[in-house]
């Protein structure tokens, strides 16, 4: 194999794979509002991977928004400002996963800063609600099995309900084809499910708890139970308790059923769903818990004492707390009068743990994790009570909201010009230079395709001065080739042959063009290693750029001139 | 063969003593600029100074006098500017001077808002962005990035005095520092606004500042091989600038084709940052040509060491 052949083969393969990694990025630039909105809707779990593989666009670009908090260290005790930035990471985590944002960001800064990043997210009064309020961890009982079912079925019915108004809804429109090409993945999906709840129902056909119609639920007589699948929980005295798990993809469409107000009247008004603040892997699936509780709040987190996590006689992970006066009081008489039922703790109306109570506890109460729980997994519980014993309170330092009209304008004119701009470029240097001139504008493209692509790969946040990186990159790329052509030009005015010229033209202009590359590599590696934020985003696409740029404007057009072995003339 | 510029033999190297005059007052003027950013009393945007910005449109009709007396009666250094191309009228820019403390720019925000709906009851201002940055962040910011601006200076002269000789190195670093303080000093007596983007800008045109000079440096080691001939090292010089005189010109072409198209279709956010570009495309091409070049010749006539 010759070297040349070998190169042609490295360019086909980087244009291959640039095509693979830039694939989703393209789908969503080229979707329209209405579009993503569909898919939003029938495929939530494609739309989130669509975005996730997707080159990411900063604030500045597509709006969202960035706050910066302060813990308020000083109106704590000493002792409670240890992990107080945890502790307050943990709440704005568990509420900001509640708002549906690709890729929210939380991040710790210093001692006591939190950065929160909201990508596409332009609601900044709701936002800063949500993440300025005071944590409220709450215990509240579960209601009965059997009230649950009855529950369920009133839930199903409504649904029923919505779904036929909805379709005739639907069928007065034209767009009959798109209802039954769904209709066809979703009775597919059902098929699937039921498999599954049958597997799980035989293994425990013995519980006396567990579901007679299980069996027969079908997703048109049961849309919403049909999507949840059952599972037993053993307590002390190996009675099982029934619980319901929903896979992530499924959770948003439940969530959107539930939220329904014909559904909601559904609910008893002494009831509420609650969801798992976090997700586990069961059966290779992601899901979450779907728990019914009773309305009323049985305890107050504010009572917790002494939180820590240790290990019980079996080397398990632990967490400990302790009560005293009312507290110890209280949660006697809570814990005494339901024994051997779970107990729910809910941070913000979110289930963190749901242990069952095992005896009558008045000063010291310990919770045993479950079988496959981390000691990560009983420091997480720690910091969600200390967080409910002891919020901490935070202030904003720090907001930008970019609104979504100002980021779209800010994006359209972006781009729109920086297209424009690019589309001169190009018809400068194909007048200018000819054949030749269309030549490096491959070259440029090239350049361009690949940066977008490395940057889709690396999951890169472009933002404005990533798009100045970007035109950077266009005039370093334009700047070889016309080192290259006015080399040859000059090769050939010395009267050499066009193969020599060109070859003599590539060969001398290389070192300048090595030279003036490193240099930038050189100013983005600082930029990248020292610079802080949106320079940091500038140095990225800087440095990719530069680099493709190496290979598109000297060796990719070096190529297309290879092409042909002899040249009687040149036009450049 | 379409050319813009023949073959030409102008001498950039001869008239340095206009040149460095010239630059001389651009770099006076890039220093006081600097000096004023420091002291703060240049027009700094709130990503650095801090402070509280507001963009929003008014549902009905208000002259940017009335806003201006609103928000002035208690912010009195507020600045507020109109967005003219924005796709709704009676957009605004509210922007107030920086706080003293971190928690003064929320309260200094609320206190904009409850302003701005008591004096125009009515009249609803929708806000389409909205920026709190307290002083401590822009100062971060601001040693980050003189960091890295000098961590990559020194880089590159290592780099130029490994491939070239110390000589090149340092005029290579004293050409990229006049050019951004030059064209920092012409954004400051304008009256544009130093932000992130503008300094986005200014990196931009260091990188391209250097390729130009680099692409100088290169033509002369070249020359200089071909005619080694005693004592003609300024006309060798010479020779070598105009050889990638047409070259210069049709890079700095397409640079300002592409940022010129920014600065009048990119918007009001962009202009700031296409116009410091505009100027980093035609100082960075003056200060190769008449700067780079005739510096390291003023050095070798001083202390004559031949140019390697």
């Amino acid at each position: 194999m010759n070297l040349k052949n070998w190169r042609v083969w490295l360019t086909i393969i980087m244009i291959v794979v640039a095509v693979i990694a830039f694939w989703d990025t393209f789908k969503i630039w080229t979707m329209t509002p209405e579009e993503k909105a569909t898919l939003e809707e029938s495929d939530p779990g494609e739309m989130v991977k669509l975005e996730q593989s997707a080159i990411r666009l900063g604030l500045d670009l597509q709006g969202g928004i960035h706050v910066v908090l302060r813990v308020k260290m000083e109106e704590l005790e000493p002792a409670a400002r240890e992990d107080a930035v945890d502790r307050a990471i943990q709440i704005i985590r568990n509420r900001v996963d509640g708002l549906g944002v690709t890729e929210p960001q939380i991040q710790k800064q210093g001692n006591d800063r939190i950065i929160v990043d909201l990508p596409g997210y332009t609601d900044a009064n709701r936002a800063e609600e949500l993440i300025g309020q005071t944590a409220l961890l709450e215990f509240k009982l579960m209601e009965t099995p059997e009230n649950a079912n009855l529950v369920l079925a009133r839930i199903d019915s409504a649904v029923i309900k919505y779904l036929d108004a909805e379709k005739t809804k639907k069928e007065g429109k034209p767009a009959e084809s798109d209802t039954t090409a769904k209709k066809e993945t979703n009775e597919k999906d059902s098929t699937d499910i039921l498999s599954e709840l049958m597997g799980q129902s035989d293994a425990d056909s013995a519980d006396p708890f567990a579901f007679d119609e299980t069996v027969n639920l079908n997703e048109n007589e049961n849309p919403f139970t049909s999507r949840l699948d059952p599972i037993m929980f053993n307590n002390r005295t190996g009675a099982n308790w029934p619980g319901f798990q929903v896979s992530k993809t499924e959770k948003p469409l439940l969530e959107r059923w539930l939220n329904l107000p014909e559904v909601q009247q559904q609910i008893p008004i002494d009831a509420q769903f609650a969801w798992s603040t976090r997700s586990v892997v069961s059966n290779q699936r992601e899901v979450y818990q779907l728990y019914l509780l009773k309305r009323k709040v049985q305890f107050l987190g504010k009572f917790l004492e002494g939180i820590g996590t240790s290990t019980d006689q079996y080397g398990a992970p632990v967490v400990n707390f302790s009560l005293s006066g009312d507290g110890a009081a209280l949660f006697g008489q809570l814990t005494g009068s339901n024994i051997d039922k779970p107990l729910a703790i809910t941070l913000d109306e979110k289930v963190e743990s749901a242990p069952f109570i095992n005896s009558k506890i008045r000063n010291n109460g310990q919770i045993t994790m479950g079988g496959s729980a981390t000691f990560e997994d009983a420091r997480n519980l720690e910091i969600v009570l200390k967080a409910g014993a002891l919020p901490a309170p935070v202030e904003i330092i720090e907001k930008n909201v970019v609104g979504a009209t100002l980021g779209a304008d800010s994006i359209r004119k972006g781009f729109i010009s920086s297209l424009i701009g690019l589309a001169l470029v190009l018809v400068f240097i194909a007048i200018y230079y000819r054949i030749s001139g269309i030549i490096a504008d491959v070259g440029l493209i090239f350049n361009i395709f690949f940066l977008l692509a490395v940057l889709a790969g690396l999951g890169a946040t472009l933002t404005m001065p990533g798009i100045a990186g970007i035109i950077l990159t266009i005039g370093i790329s334009v700047d070889s080739n016309i080192l290259i052509f006015e080399r040859i030009r000059e090769e050939l005015r010395t009267g050499k042959s066009v193969r020599a010229a060109i070859d003599a033209g590539y060969d001398r202009a290389f070192i300048t063009i090595f030279d003036s590359h490193v240099t930038t590599l050189i100013t983005a590696g600082a930029l990248f290693l020292l610079g802080s934020g949106p320079v940091k985003g500038f140095a990225v696409t800087l440095f990719w750029g530069v680099t493709i740029s190496l290979y598109t404007a000297y060796v990719i057009t070096k190529q297309i001139f290879d092409i042909r072995k002899a040249y009687k003339t040149l036009s450049i | 063969m379409f050319s813009i510029i023949g073959k030409t033999n102008i001498d950039f190297v001869g008239s340095r003593k206009i040149s460095f005059v010239i630059s001389a007052l651009l770099v006076a003027l890039g220093i006081v600029a600097v000096v004023s950013i420091w002291t703060g009393k240049a027009n700094l945007g709130i990503d650095f100074a801090g402070g509280v910005m507001v963009t929003g449109y008014f549902n009905q009709p208000v002259s940017i006098e009335d806003v201006r007396g609103a928000v002035n009666s208690e912010f009195t250094d507020a600045q507020i500017t109109e967005l003219k191309d924005f796709e709704k009228p009676n957009a605004f820019i509210i922007k107030t001077a920086r706080p003293e403390t971190e928690a003064e720019g929320k309260v200094n925000f609320d206190r904009l808002n409850e302003i701005i709906s008591e004096r125009f009851a009515g009249n609803n201002f929708t806000h389409v962005s909205e920026h709190i940055i307290g002083p401590a962040v822009g100062e971060t910011l601001r040693k980050d990035t003189q960091k890295a601006v000098m961590l990559s200076l020194i880089g590159i002269l290592i780099y130029i005095w490994i491939r070239f000789d110390f000589r090149s190195g340092i005029a290579a670093t004293i050409t990229t520092f006049h050019d951004v303080l030059a064209v920092l000093g012409i954004v400051y007596i304008l009256g544009w606004e130093f932000n992130l983007l503008v300094v986005s800008a200014l990196l931009t045109l260091a990188g391209y500042t250097l390729t130009n000079t680099v692409v100088v440096y290169d033509r002369v080691r070249e020359n200089l091989k071909r005619y080694r001939t005693k004592g003609e090292f300024a006309k060798t010089v010479n020779t070598s600038v105009n050889d990638v005189l047409s070259r210069s010109i049709n890079t700095s072409l397409t640079v300002l084709l592409v940022v010129g198209t920014l600065y009048f279709l990119g918007g009001e956010v962009l202009k700031g940052f296409a116009f410091a570009l505009i100027l980093g495309a035609i100082i960075g091409t003056f200060s190769s040509l008449f700067i780079a070049s005739p510096l390291v010749v003023e050095w070798e006539n001083r202390r004559p060491k031949r140019f390697k």
